[in-house]
């Protein structure tokens, strides 16, 4: 097992105030803390080479638990362990083996090209020579950008800027990589390169990933498990498609007429199904059961010029799970 | 040690190489180094017009101690200043996340990322001149002398470093701590005046709790005066004490890190 994370809870101090003028002078004389749960007894496991999307609204704590994970915040009580080490102890040999990517902070230096800030990571991680280059070459390819080595970062655009950040990240060989938000602000088109990359190199390498997105395209292509945080608290630890199955279970049918129907199919198919037809096109939205009696009916009326089935869109579903996840799980 | 010399090489080569991209920040630095160290000599040559000597240093004594204490600056300006200069803005912005993930002791990485490569050309300026100074007041240089003079003005060094560290790390108590620049800034300028000016408690203070005497004096007196046990032992046991405090304020500050929210 790659990381095992056992009743894990971090609490920070607020330090809390009124608005105005007096609310800040009284609390320059008299400072009042809250006390804030990000994260109350966590419990996860996750087994070498799975990819896991962590899944949660803005402040639900999904940074906070990665952060946790690779040992940059020590945790209230609990206990977390990765291959063996307790990431908060920093040992060496944990560092080597594990990475971050923040969609939102760079590791790479500003002013000059990023093939110098490789070069700085070879040292620090001690990557031989031959090693180095080899893995360099390989994650240029893969994300076609050898022709921005030399540029420096400053030059970039964004979507430039997270490959040679990932390729940062990547040089030393990671057993587990934590990507918090990779594809924030990137256009579709980037944030599709980055999601081919990572798919393809966790199935060739067999590195864990721990993946943190809004975008749930990202999620929906590269995680089958996603654990799902809200206020601090698990939520939902399982397949991501049985999630979006029971939030929203419907699939969307459009059929297409060979003719205008009669207005009696009309008035019949309407008092059974939620639907609406206009000129020749039926559409429908509805779960699979009701979807199946509704197809049966339909064909045995007319035969279709054309009909299509779609799963409704992942970034709609889980809006609606957002709006009130306790309601799904 | 071998890997953090390494390192260190790394981090130099990397420095180089982004300040070599500013061409103007780098001609510019050494311009404004020679401003501020004539202001200095300007400052002090000034008293000299009233004064003879400042109890027994000479005004030979003086421009010796204001060359080592510029060297002092210099080399803490190439190898610290930068890194602590950053390290409250690190902490409170969360950028220290980068250096806690490297395999490498973070608080040398903290304290020698960056380096100012100018400085190397502003450190070779002033050796030269600290050794024509003194080839013109016709002092002759013993090598005993030297080599005690490397090992206090490193002991000063790792003094001076010690006492902004902790007060640049205090971000991690106090948030956004963003006036620890301006105090390291007031503190260390005790430590461009002879100590001979200070007397009382506030010469005693300077000696041990707040230790800017021990900076570039001692290291000036040994220079000039030659090797003094009383002084030198003073300076080690100091050094020793500062420079565990510096680790355990970072130990106990990472223990306190929250990073910054995404």
């Amino acid at each position: 097992m790659a990381i095992q994370v056992n009743q894990l809870t971090k609490k920070f101090r607020i330090f809390k105030r009124e608005a105005g003028l007096q609310g800040a002078l009284r609390s320059f004389l008299h400072r009042q803390y809250e006390d804030f749960y990000a994260l109350r007894d966590i419990n996860l496991e996750i087994q070498s080479g799975e990819v896991l999307g962590i899944l949660g609204e803005n402040g639900a704590g999904k940074t906070t638990l990665i952060k946790l994970l690779v040992g940059l915040l020590h945790p209230t009580s609990g206990r977390v362990l990765i291959d063996g080490f307790t990431p908060w102890e920093r040992k060496n040999d944990f560092l080597r083996n594990i990475s971050i990517v923040m969609g939102q902070k760079n590791q790479l230096w500003w002013d000059i090209p990023a093939a110098e800030s490789f070069l700085l990571n070879q040292k620090i991680y001690g990557i031989e020579d031959k090693q180095f280059r080899k893995t360099l070459d390989e994650l240029v390819d893969l994300l076609d950008i050898s022709s921005k080595l030399n540029t420096q970062v400053r030059r970039l655009s964004l979507g430039e800027r997270m490959k040679m950040e990932i390729i940062a990240a990547l040089l030393h060989r990671p057993k587990i990589v934590l990507l918090d938000e990779p594809t924030i602000g990137l256009d579709v088109v980037s944030q599709s390169k980055i999601r081919d990359f990572v798919k393809f190199y966790n199935e060739k390498r067999g590195t864990t990933i721990l993946l943190t997105s809004h975008y749930m395209t990202d999620i929906q292509a590269l995680c089958k498990r996603v654990f799902v945080i809200h206020k601090g608290r698990a939520l939902y630890d399982g397949n991501f498609d049985i999630l979006v199955n029971r939030v929203n279970p419907s699939k969307k049918l459009t059929f297409e007429f060979p003719e205008h129907p009669s207005a009696a199919t009309i008035q019949k198919l309407e008092n059974n199904f939620a639907l609406r037809i206009e000129d020749r096109f039926l559409t429908a939205q509805l779960p699979d059961a009701e979807l199946n009696e509704l197809l049966v009916q339909l064909f045995n009326l007319h035969k279709p010029k054309s009909f299509s089935l779609e799963e409704l869109p992942v970034e709609e579903t889980m809006k609606a799970f957002f709006a009130d996840p306790e309601k799904f799980v | 040690m071998v890997r953090n010399l390494k390192l260190f090489w790394a981090f130099f080569s990397n420095s180089l190489t982004r300040d070599m991209e500013f061409k103007a920040n780098f001609i510019g630095m050494l311009f404004v180094d020679s401003v501020y160290y004539g202001s200095h000599f300007l400052f002090f040559s000034v008293i000299f017009n009233y004064v003879d000597s400042l109890l027994e240093f000479t005004k030979d004594d003086v421009t010796l101690f204001l060359i080592i204490t510029f060297m002092m600056d210099t080399v803490y300006m190439l190898l610290i200043a930068e890194n602590l200069g950053k390290l409250n803005r690190m902490i409170v912005k969360g950028d220290l996340d980068f250096v806690l993930m490297k395999p490498v002791n973070s608080q040398f990485f903290s304290s020698f990322r960056y380096v100012n490569s100018y400085a190397v050309v502003s450190i070779i300026m002033l050796s030269g001149l600290l050794g024509y100074a003194n080839h013109l007041m016709g002092r002759a240089i013993l090598l005993q002398n030297v080599l005690f003079f490397g090992y206090s003005f490193m002991l000063g060094l790792c003094i001076f470093y010690s006492v902004d560290f902790i007060i640049a790390s205090l971000a991690f108590w106090f948030r956004d701590f963003s006036m620890s620049g301006w105090f390291s800034h007031e503190i260390m300028k005790f430590s461009m005046r002879p100590d001979t000016i200070y007397s009382g408690f506030l010469r005693k203070t300077l000696f041990t709790i707040i230790p800017m005497a021990l900076v570039s004096s001692v290291p000036a007196r040994i220079f000039i005066y030659g090797p003094d046990i009383r002084y030198l032992l003073l300076q080690t046991i100091v050094t020793i004490c500062f420079l565990i405090a510096v680790r355990i304020v970072w130990i106990r500050g990472l223990a306190r890190y929250e990073s910054a929210s995404s």
